[in-house]
Formats: C-alpha cells, structure tokens, sequence
C-alpha cells in the first residue's frame, strides 16, 4: 500500500461528512465509536444517544470513475436506551462505547454493541421480497375463514422496496460492576470478551444467562486500588491469547489455556520511564486508551496521551516503534489536568496492510504514520476544506517563537474539538473520522 | 450544546523538578498548584453519583505522588521527584483511601438522584502566577495570626457547628454507633473538608474529628 505522507502516488482527498452543520450540538449527536466491518462495505457509528447508524459503501459510479463510491445511510436503529438503576440509584448511560462487527456468515450482518454496562447482538438483514398468496390470510392479514378455501396454492415471492431491519438477538446483561471499555470478538466466532474497569468476562455469543470472569484485578481492600483496566482486545488469530491495558501504561498478555482466571499474565509489556522527563503528569499520561493488534497479530499497537507506540509482541521490555502525536502539549500538561483534556482517550487504528497507523488530537486534526518511510502527516477534519475531491492539506503546528504561514500555535488549538475516533477500511485507502457529531471520510486519489 | 473556542494560555514550561527547570520555588508553586486543582477535582467527584473509576484513581494517584514531594519549609529545595512507595507514613493515603473506598461503597448504597457537576474551570496560565501569589499571601497571613496564639475554637467561631456536628455523626465521627465509613453512600460529606482525615490513620474516623489537626493542614497546605 502506498504512503500516506503524500508523496506522488498518494494524496487524501475529502470524500464525504455526515451529520449536521449547526454551531450548537446536541449531545446525543455526538459520535462515540466508528467501526468498519470486516469486508469494509459497512461503516457503524454509535452515539452518546445510544444510536447506531450504519452507512453502507455503494459502488463506483461510472460518472466518476476516479473515486471509488460512497457509503450511504444503510440502517438507523436505537440500540440501547437510558436506564435506571433503582438498587443503586443512578442512571445508566445509553452512551455507546464500542460497536465491533461479527465476520459475516450468511446474507445478514451481525454486530456488538455496549453501552456502560449492557452488551447487545444485534441482527442487520435485508428484505427485498415478501410472500404473496398465502392459503389461510388476505394479503392485509386478515385471516380466511377455513371452510372458505376451496383450493391450495403456493405462495410465490414477490419483490418490494429493500427494507433494511435490525433486530435485538442478544442481550448481555448483568455481568459488570463497573463501566464497560471493551469489546472484542473472538478469533474462534462464538465467544467474545468484555471489560470493565477492574473485570475482564468472556462470553459466549449463544450463551446471554452466564459469562466466565478471567481477569479480576479488583483488590480486597478497594483503598489499594491504584489501576485499573482501560483496553482489552483478543488475538486475530490465536483464539486463546487477549491483552488488557492499564491505566499504569502497562499491557498484559493472557493465555486462556494457563489457567481459568487469567489474573496472572504470560507476557508484561512496559517502557522504563525517561526519568529525563518525568513530572507529576507522567502516570496521567501514560494511561493507555487503546490497544489494537495488528491484522497480521505479531505486532500491537498502543495509545498514551502524547503517543502511539507499536509493540513486537516478542519483545516485553520496550516498544519497537514509537510515535509522537502532539508532543508540544508536553508542556502544557498542568493546564490540560485543570481543564481535563488530560483524561481524553483516544483511539488509534492500523490500515489494512500494517503499514500505517492513524490516530487523533485536538483542533480536529488527526495524524497518519507511515512505519516504513517514517513519514507522518496531519490532517484536519473540517468544513472549511470539505469540498468534494478536496485533496486535504497537511497542517503543522508551529512549537517555536515564529510561526509560519499556514501554520497554527500552539496556544490557538481549539481543545474542543478532538478526533477521539478513528476507523481505517481494512483493505482499501478510505478513512473514517469522527469529529465530536459529524463523520468525515476520505479516501485517496487514484491516480 | 454551544461550543466556543477554548485556548490554552501561555504557561510555564517549566514542569519537572531540579534546578534546571526554574528552581526551587517554582517547583513548589507548580506542585501546590496541582495539589489543590487535585483536591478540587476529588471534591468535584465526589458531588457525582457515579464518578468515572480510572479518572478517580488517576487523580488519586496524582494526589499521592504530590503529598510525598512534600517537603517542610526548613528543609525546602528542589528534591526529585519519587515514585509511589509503601510509606505507611503518607498522610494523604486515609484521605485517598477514602476517594476508592466511596466509589466501591457507592455500587451498594443508595445515593441521591445525579446532580449537575460545576462548570470547568477556565484554563489558568501557570505563569499567571498572581492567583497563586495571592493565595500565599493569605497562607502567610494565616500562618501569621496563628503564630499569635490564636486557639483552634477562636478560628472557627464563626462556624455553624451544628451543622458540623450533624455531618461528623453521618461521617461516622463520633463514636455513637454511626455506620462505618465503607458502608456510607459516597457523598454524604457535603460541606465537610474531607481531608481533615489526611493526617489521621483509617481507624481515626471513629476517633472524632482533631480540629487542631485540621487547623495544622490548612495552613500548612
């Protein structure tokens, strides 16, 4: 796959922003996860309204053979509902936290969905047909009276407007204490995990009445709680093996096959600290806020504050590669803890080929990285530069005492608008971004 | 939800210790400053009904790592910055404990219907270290009159102590037969300065509140 720094064969161009164009958002629009299946043709957002809305990718058209097509609203479905929890008196977001997409078996689609504590299967199918000349009812469903029906026949399919319906086909309820992060299906396609804060369950997708805890790291006396869980994923290809994430910027691995309770981990992956570097900020900032394998599962990848890192997973006691995201905010660490920006976790993703990895930041930028030329690039997700076939201009952030033209100070970044989500088709160059309620997609531009 | 540009202003970029960075006193400045923007974000948590574990324990752990860089004022130079250690003597450990022990007692505890957390505070310029210079002047007034005898009960005569006294009994400060702090819904301490526990062991919840002690924290802090 080509580079993504720009260069002569590859330029991101705009292609396509979802969502509504109005100053004032509404808090139920804003986009919570972003998440292409696993052949790409689909495209899920999910909302703190707890909306899921899937874009489907339609072909080329033959008008406009140099793009490849666009995706288009598929299915709109209310997934999960605010809750009330009368035990314990407080209110359950409908906010989704993660969609993940089951591999695709049969002419339906399937899909997880969670909210903070409730997980949901639900069934993504077409209709483009119906039955017509049933024996026993009318065509508006009125039953016919038995002994009216002198013959039989049988009912012939008849096309209708593709209907697209989602239905509910599972619900994991009732297993986590603590807020869900996570959700990660299986190599094997019939058991998935969840975590929480502190737990970590693996469920059958059959199976909604029970879940097996593996990882449990909530401590006896919760006064000695000084981490918790803040990512876990399973292996692409070996069924026994996952990761978790912690809040210490530590990763471990887990092999089911040791023992049922994987409290002890196979592998512990850390960076020693740069003591060079270190401040009151440098546990805050090195919580992890993603971890994804990578599609060929020798590599993952982890997101801090400040950083992506790319971890060989033979190799525990240092990444491979590291990458920095917006290292000028190192020195405003004390005012991102005051106004909580600190606390931001943000999404990373692979492309398809490995060789790139994406990840956002603030002002609406997101930054790209190419693993093998080195090269990066920033981008900006933004109205301004939405124009179709676009080839997006790559932004700079300017760090010193001079700031040059087109470049923006650090001082100037908006806070408010941080990229938090991302998603990369898994095998084509198009790029789904979610700033705060719009989706923006990009694609490159064959050349 | 309207949103409106946020920036951040130019601070110092001064944020580790030792005297390279800017010396000792800004190093202080620096470490009180997250101090109290910790404290203020726990007592912020606290009003929630159902605070976010990781940003709880972050911030708890912020307020550890600040405590134990604490140095008395007669010994007062850059040290470097420690790492988190078993010190039993950490007076800060009971307060933070009772941060992670009120999160887990929230989960069996009915609590009151959410209510709406403060509004954030607008970013504030390390540099813009007038807030702060202000406020060490107050430290130092108080320090000051308290050189000059002042008693404990005369600092506080203008408190309401009724509605204290209420609020030590729903704490489980006075030795009535008050449910233990483990079981008692999270936010029941409105009002209440909370880390007077900081220079008290666990158990001293039931021992009654010191008000020397409390008095002794806030100035020192």
């Amino acid at each position: 796959m080509a580079g993504v720094a720009g260069g002569n064969d590859f330029q991101w161009c705009f292609s396509q922003v979802k969502g509504a164009i109005d100053e004032d958002v509404a808090e139920a629009d804003i986009i919570s996860t972003v998440e292409f299946n696993y052949s790409g043709e689909l495209l899920a957002t999910g909302d703190k309204g707890g909306r899921v809305v899937i874009f489907q990718h339609e072909q080329e058209s033959k008008n406009r053979p140099h793009l490849r097509g666009e995706y288009n609203v598929y299915s709109t479905f209310q997934s999960h509902e605010p809750e009330f929890d009368y035990l314990k008196s407080l209110e359950i977001e409908e906010k989704i936290n993660k969609i993940r997409w089951l591999p695709q078996q049969n002419a339906a689609h399937f899909l997880l969905s969670t909210n903070d504590k409730t997980i949901k299967l639900w069934k993504i199918s077409e209709r483009d047909k119906r039955a017509e000349g049933y024996n026993l009812k009318y065509e508006d469903g009125r039953l016919i009276d038995p002994f009216r029906i002198t013959s039989l026949r049988v009912p012939v399919l008849m096309p209708m407007d593709l209907m697209v319906e989602a239905s509910p086909r599972r619900i994991f309820a009732n297993a986590h204490t603590y807020h869900i992060n996570s959700i990660s299906v299986n190599s094997d396609h019939e058991t998935y995990l969840s975590a929480d804060d502190l737990r970590i369950n693996l469920w059958h997708l059959e199976i909604t009445d029970r879940s097996f805890n593996i990882v449990d790291i909530k401590p006896a006396n919760m006064e000695e709680l000084t981490e918790v869980i803040t990512a876990a994923e399973c292996h692409p290809h070996q069924c026994n093996v996952f990761v978790y994430s912690s809040s210490k910027g530590t990763i471990r691995l887990c092999d089911m096959r040791a023992a049922a309770l994987c409290d002890r981990h196979s592998k512990f992956f850390e960076e020693p600290e740069d003591p060079s570097s270190r401040s009151f900020f440098s546990e805050i900032i090195s919580s992890i806020s993603d971890v994804k394998f990578s599609h060929s599962g020798r590599y993952m990848m982890t997101r801090d504050y400040l950083s992506v890192k790319v971890w060989d997973l033979n190799m525990e006691n240092r990444p491979v590669e590291t990458y920095q995201v917006h290292e000028y905010l190192r020195s405003k660490l004390c005012s991102l803890y005051e106004n909580d920006c600190i606390f931001d976790k943000f999404e990373c993703c692979w492309n398809g080929s490995d060789s790139a990895i994406m990840t956002g930041s603030y002002n609406n930028f997101f930054r790209m990285f190419d693993r093998n030329t080195r090269r990066d690039i920033t981008l900006e997700a933004s109205r301004e530069s939405s124009k179709p076939r676009a080839t997006l201009k790559p932004r700079k952030v300017s760090t010193g005492g001079k700031r040059k033209k087109d470049e923006i100070s650090v001082d100037s970044l908006d806070f408010n608008k941080k990229i938090l989500h991302t998603a990369w088709h898994p095998k084509e160059n198009v790029i789904a971004v979610a700033a705060t309620n719009n989706l923006y997609i990009f694609q490159d531009k064959i050349n | 939800m309207k949103t409106h540009k946020r920036k951040l202003q130019p601070e110092s970029s001064d944020e580790c210790p030792g005297g390279s960075c800017g010396g000792a006193l800004a190093w202080e400045r620096q470490r009180q400053f997250v101090f109290s923007v910790s404290l203020h974000k726990y007592q912020l948590d606290q009003e929630l009904p159902e605070p976010s574990l990781r940003r709880s324990v972050l911030i708890s752990n912020t307020l550890r790592q600040v405590e134990a860089c604490r140095v008395p004022s007669h010994e007062r130079a850059p040290p470097s910055l420690i790492s988190l250690s078993a010190d039993p003597d950490f007076t800060i450990s009971p307060a933070v404990s009772s941060i992670l022990t009120g999160l887990d007692s929230s989960l069996d505890a009915s609590a009151p219907l959410p209510q709406l957390p403060s509004p954030r505070a607008a970013l504030r310029s390390l540099e813009n270290l007038q807030d702060l210079m202000e406020w060490e002047a107050g430290v130092e007034a108080a320090r000051s009159s308290y050189l000059t005898d002042i008693t404990a009960e005369d600092m506080f005569q203008d408190i309401d102590t009724s509605q204290l006294e209420r609020d030590m009994g729903i704490l489980g400060l006075r030795g009535d037969g008050c449910p233990p702090a483990e079981d008692l819904p999270y936010h029941s301490a409105k009002g209440l300065p909370s880390f007077s526990s900081f220079s008290s062991p666990p158990t001293s919840f039931r021992d009654g509140l010191d008000l020397e002690h409390l008095v002794t924290m806030l100035v020192e802090s």
